[in-house]
């Protein structure tokens, strides 16, 4: 067994070891579920420092690292067959790091303990399982996994409405999937494996158009487009549910406001995530003419995504529905920065992914610690506090303005390289969106305005300030924050050489370097 | 002509075993004192597998009785299929039925009918096979007499049956008129002669037909006497009506389609049109009329009518991949299904009811009870890794090999709907604030064995399936090679 599938694994041996505890020892399993979360950590930070960065990955298996392949289910040619390169890998850290965080940010949950934290390390086996799979089926079967856990963990620690949040959220992810069962299964049959013959789910063999049936390369309508153009949607709309993408994105605000704080964290951090990984993965490198063709519906969507999620959030009033809908903004540079085609561009979309992991992983945080104190969320039901919890304005401070792009934080970073990318493709579509700058700068500083200045209530004159447990998930997210802030470069490293090449996978003509842009 | 050679004795093997075990367990049942039956009903038990085992291992693929009954592994899969849901039922009745042998000996008669079922090859075999299967059932599920609700499902199985099965027999008259012939194989031959500028009438034929074989499958339109009769039942009976007949229906229709017909028929006669209709109307109506259910016995006869629709998409794509997930899906649709009911009916057994409103809470009352219940619920919509995702998965895969885009499209569509009224279940478990006056469960160590035989297959299917699968191949490449 690999480091990847030992990685995947190990948050379930420690769900069962905690289904073991008894009763009444509840500090015992979450300090277990601590270890089950911090293995995958260290395990993913060793990767990191044998990471190698010259290798590209996308379609290319030899260039794949951690690779393992094991037969599973022969009959149908399902594989054991994990591998990490450069698209997926800073994602698989991420994943580890804010599962280790979350079970921190979990710490005060006290309703069924064992139950949320089996469900959570459940969690985190299906999010690392996503990220790694290279087989079609395991893909699905992971993405399917993660489901359940969520559904569990929304509706039964969530607030007042978590009922109707946990199944419309259930609800829509699972209509994505479907579609995305249904287009697996139409690639799986077009699909041959040039060695053995057979068909098989292999997404590299899939990305190989060699390797594809002739119906599927050119038959249907759209001068023999036609049904990859129908398989790519059917891709996208089931990735784009999870981003999510404008018309799709309802369920997000209900989720996020009735989830637990790291439930939250984990939604925004890692599951909008998987939208675009599997965008990148799926739609880019299987599909590259289709994606080619829609890259201007993505760019439209893109700029819907970062202006209405930034309107919404501008009209709410309630904290976490405003960090909910800044999400939908900030998803939507990712889909603009990789619409553009542009090695700036689609570099800046996957930063972005990373860098709005780690901002949003601390609004959330933030949210919940001051939601445990005043228990309710109202930005308008505050006012003053400033004075009386400095240090909670510090960091609260901190993450908006890393939110909203301040330079030296590594939210500017990524936008200003989707900008620059995006620019050279959609001038137009840039100019627009970068208004969505503005307005996210308008709300996150009236938010704070709102909050910590003005006439201090009375009523939260004594308002404890952030304690011990809560600034340890909160300050090594924000030293990451700095340091890509200042020095992005070695996540560059990891992500550029991939990427670029699968712009060239993407855009006809292309010829970029490998490495840097 | 011999009219009972030693070679149709060895063929019918496993139903000699039957049909003498069901005479020795009548003679045990009369001439023994009343008192517990409990003993009888482990010996029918061990009739059953015994049954099955010995027509798997004893008797030779070929056709027997002047070929109207045929033996080849799709037979001896059903034959098997039929002596594991008889024996999970016999397990679940023993709490409620351990002094009534007849019990017993009823479910006997349905598993003899379900084994001729499976060899049928002639279509008046196929007829004794189906009434011997609904005979006994119509006693079955007017078990309580003295409750009217049990009597009135009886009477609506006894009237639907019989004249769905008229319809059947007069749906066949017209493919007989045009042949001439019962005998499935005389049947295929003559009809690829004679059938062409019959196309009206064996289109009509199968209009009627389908009337027989939709009833035993609970297929739209001919569902209505399902929820009414799952309810009415005892709960044991109802987990193996849903299971058992509707398996024996769907089979008898595959056999038909693949023996008695030529391949052509089902485009030349246009019956995927009929097949495709009543398969979206059985998923979609089966979904939609689960919703509202609040009384679970009536939300998985719901249910199993939307499952058994989508099985019946296979019909319209009758390929060997089609008939290998049929039967891969009728193996997970045992397990879950039975699961779930297995929960349904110790919980009636405790509180007196079927009704939701006696799950709320059950996650913390009695977690494993509402965990495993959770398992059944969650394969039955089709979430991976568990055996119903991959009962789909294979579905969808013999569709969209046959080009049938738009079935699949409304099956999946389908199986996002069925989340909502699976969901309400356990939601009503563990999400629901759970009313704290209610007891703990007491405990359940038999129904815990029972639960614990039918999830071990849900996970197992769902993770290892290809062992499964390379049989169900094995099995179908056999029935679709003509002896």
């Amino acid at each position: 067994m690999g480091p990847l599938s030992f990685m995947t694994f190990f948050p379930i041996l420690g769900a069962v070891v905690i289904l073991f505890i008894p009763k009444g020892r509840e500090d015992l399993m979450r300090w277990t579920a601590a270890a089950a979360t911090l293995v995958p950590l260290i395990i993913a930070t060793i990767l990191l420092l044998q990471y190698n960065t010259s290798c590209i990955g996308v379609n290319d298996p030899k260039s794949f690292q951690f690779l393992e392949r094991a037969e599973w289910i022969p009959g149908y040619n399902i594989f054991w067959y994990v591998g990490v390169d450069g698209i997926s890998f800073p994602m698989v850290w991420l994943t580890t790091l804010l599962s280790f965080i979350c079970i921190f940010a979990s710490w005060g949950i006290n309703k069924q303990v064992k139950g949320y934290m089996t469900m959570f390390l459940l969690l985190e086996t299906g999010m690392l399982g996503t990220f790694i799979a290279l087989d079609f089926f395991l893909f699905y079967v992971f993405w399917e996994i993660m489901l359940l856990p969520m559904y569990f963990l929304i509706g039964i620690w969530g607030g007042p409405r978590r009922i109707y949040a946990a199944i419309k959220f259930f609800l829509y992810t699972l209509a994505g999937s479907v579609l995305m069962l249904l287009a697996m299964i139409v690639l799986y049959q077009n699909t041959t494996d040039p060695v053995t013959g057979k068909h098989t789910f292999d997404m590299l063999t899939m990305m190989n158009q060699a390797n594809q049936s002739d119906w599927l390369r050119h038959s249907g309508f759209f001068m023999g487009h036609g049904i990859r153009y129908v398989l790519w949607m059917a891709l996208f709309i089931g990735f784009a549910i999870k981003v999510p993408v404008f018309p799709f994105h309802t369920w997000l605000p209900d989720a996020h406001v009735e989830a637990p704080t790291a439930i939250s964290v984990i939604l925004a951090g890692i599951l909008l995530k998987m939208g675009t990984y599997g965008m990148l993965r799926f739609n880019f490198a299987i599909f590259p003419d289709a994606t080619y063709y829609f890259a201007n519906m993505i760019a439209i969507l893109g700029v819907i995504n970062i202006l209405y999620g930034a309107f919404c959030a501008m009209a709410q009033t309630d904290l976490k529905k405003l960090v909910a809908y800044s999400s939908i903004s900030h998803m939507g540079y990712v889909l603009l920065g990789m619409s553009a085609l542009t090695p700036a561009g689609i570099n800046g979309a996957v930063l972005q992914m990373f860098n709005h992991g780690t901002i949003t992983a601390m609004l959330f945080l933030l949210v919940g610690v001051v939601y445990d104190r005043a228990h309710h969320r109202e930005i308008n039901g505050f006012g003053g506090i400033g004075a009386v919890v400095p240090r909670y304005m510090g960091m609260t401070a901190f993450a908006f303005f890393a939110s909203l792009g301040l330079p030296g934080l590594s939210g500017f970073i990524s936008e200003i390289l989707v900008f620059m990318g995006s620019y050279q493709t959609w001038p137009l579509y840039t100019v627009i969106s970068a208004f969505g700058i503005i307005i996210t700068a308008a709300y996150l500083l009236w938010t704070i305005q709102r909050v910590f200045f003005g006439p201090l209530n009375e009523k939260y004159k004594a308002l404890p300030e952030i304690n011990g447990r809560e600034m340890f998930t909160l300050v090594p997210l924000a030293i990451i924050i700095i340091i890509l802030g200042i020095y992005p470069q070695p996540i560059l490293n990891i992500i550029s050489g991939p990427l670029n090449h699968l712009i060239t996978i993407v855009k006809p003509g292309a010829m970029i370097a490998m490495n840097g842009f | 002509m011999n009219l009972l050679s030693t070679t149709d004795i060895i063929g019918s093997a496993g139903e000699w075993v039957l049909a003498f075990g069901f005479v020795f367990l009548l003679l045990w049942d009369v001439l023994a004192p009343r008192g517990d039956r409990s003993s009888l009903a482990y010996a029918a038990s061990v009739l059953f597998v015994l049954a099955a085992g010995v027509s798997i291992v004893f008797s030779p693929n070929n056709v027997y009785f002047a070929g109207s009954f045929r033996v080849d592994p799709f037979a001896q899969f059903l034959k098997l299929f039929a002596a594991i849901a008889g024996v999970l039922c016999i397990w679940m009745s023993l709490p409620r039925f351990h002094n009534q042998g007849e019990y017993y000996l009823l479910m006997t008669a349905v598993v003899f009918g379900m084994f001729i079922i499976a060899s049928a090859h002639d279509f008046i075999v196929l007829i004794v096979g189906l009434e011997t299967v609904s005979v006994p059932s119509y006693i079955l599920a007017g078990y309580y007499r003295s409750d009217h609700k049990s009597g009135e499902a009886a009477l609506k199985y006894v009237l639907y049956g019989a004249v769905s099965i008229g319809m059947l027999l007069f749906g066949f008259s017209f493919l007989y008129g045009i042949t001439g012939e019962t005998n499935y194989s005389a049947l295929r031959e003559s009809l690829a002669v004679n059938g062409t500028g019959y196309e009206l009438v064996a289109f009509v034929a199968m209009v009627l037909m389908v009337a027989g074989f939709g009833y035993k499958i609970a297929a739209v339109p001919f569902h209505f006497w399902c929820p009414d009769v799952y309810e009415g039942s005892p709960t044991p009976m109802t987990a193996f009506f849903s299971v058992a007949p509707k398996a024996a229906g769907l089979i008898a229709l595959a056999r038909f389609l693949v023996e008695a017909v030529p391949g052509v028929a089902l485009v030349q006669f246009h019956w995927d049109i009929l097949f495709w209709w009543i398969a979206v109307a059985t998923m979609t109506l089966g979904n939609l009329g689960a919703l509202p259910q609040t009384n679970l016995k009536r939300l998985l006869a719901y249910s199993s009518i939307a499952q058994a629709g989508y099985i019946f998409t296979l019909f319209t794509v009758n390929s060997p991949d089609g008939y290998s997930a049929m039967s891969f899906y009728l193996i997970a649709y045992l397990f879950m299904n039975l699961g779930a009911f297995a929960v349904v009916e110790f919980m009636e057994r405790v509180y007196g009811s079927a009704d939701i409103s006696i799950y709320r809470g059950l996650g913390k009352r009695d977690p494993f009870l509402a965990v495993i219940l959770s398992v059944f619920l969650f394969s039955l919509v089709g979430i991976p890794p568990l055996a119903g995702f991959v009962g789909k998965f294979l579905i969808f895969n013999a569709l969209l090999q046959q080009n049938q885009t738009t079935l699949a499209v409304i099956a999946v569509l389908n199986t996002v709907v069925s989340l909502v009224y699976y969901i309400k279940i356990a939601r009503e478990m563990f999400l629901a604030d759970s009313d704290e006056s209610k007891e703990v469960v007491p405990s359940h160590k038999g129904v815990t064995a029972i639960l614990l035989t039918c999830a071990v297959p849900t996970f197992f299917l769902g993770i290892f399936f290809s062992p499964v699968v390379a049989w169900v191949n094995v099995a179908v490449s056999s029935f679709f090679s003509r002896i």
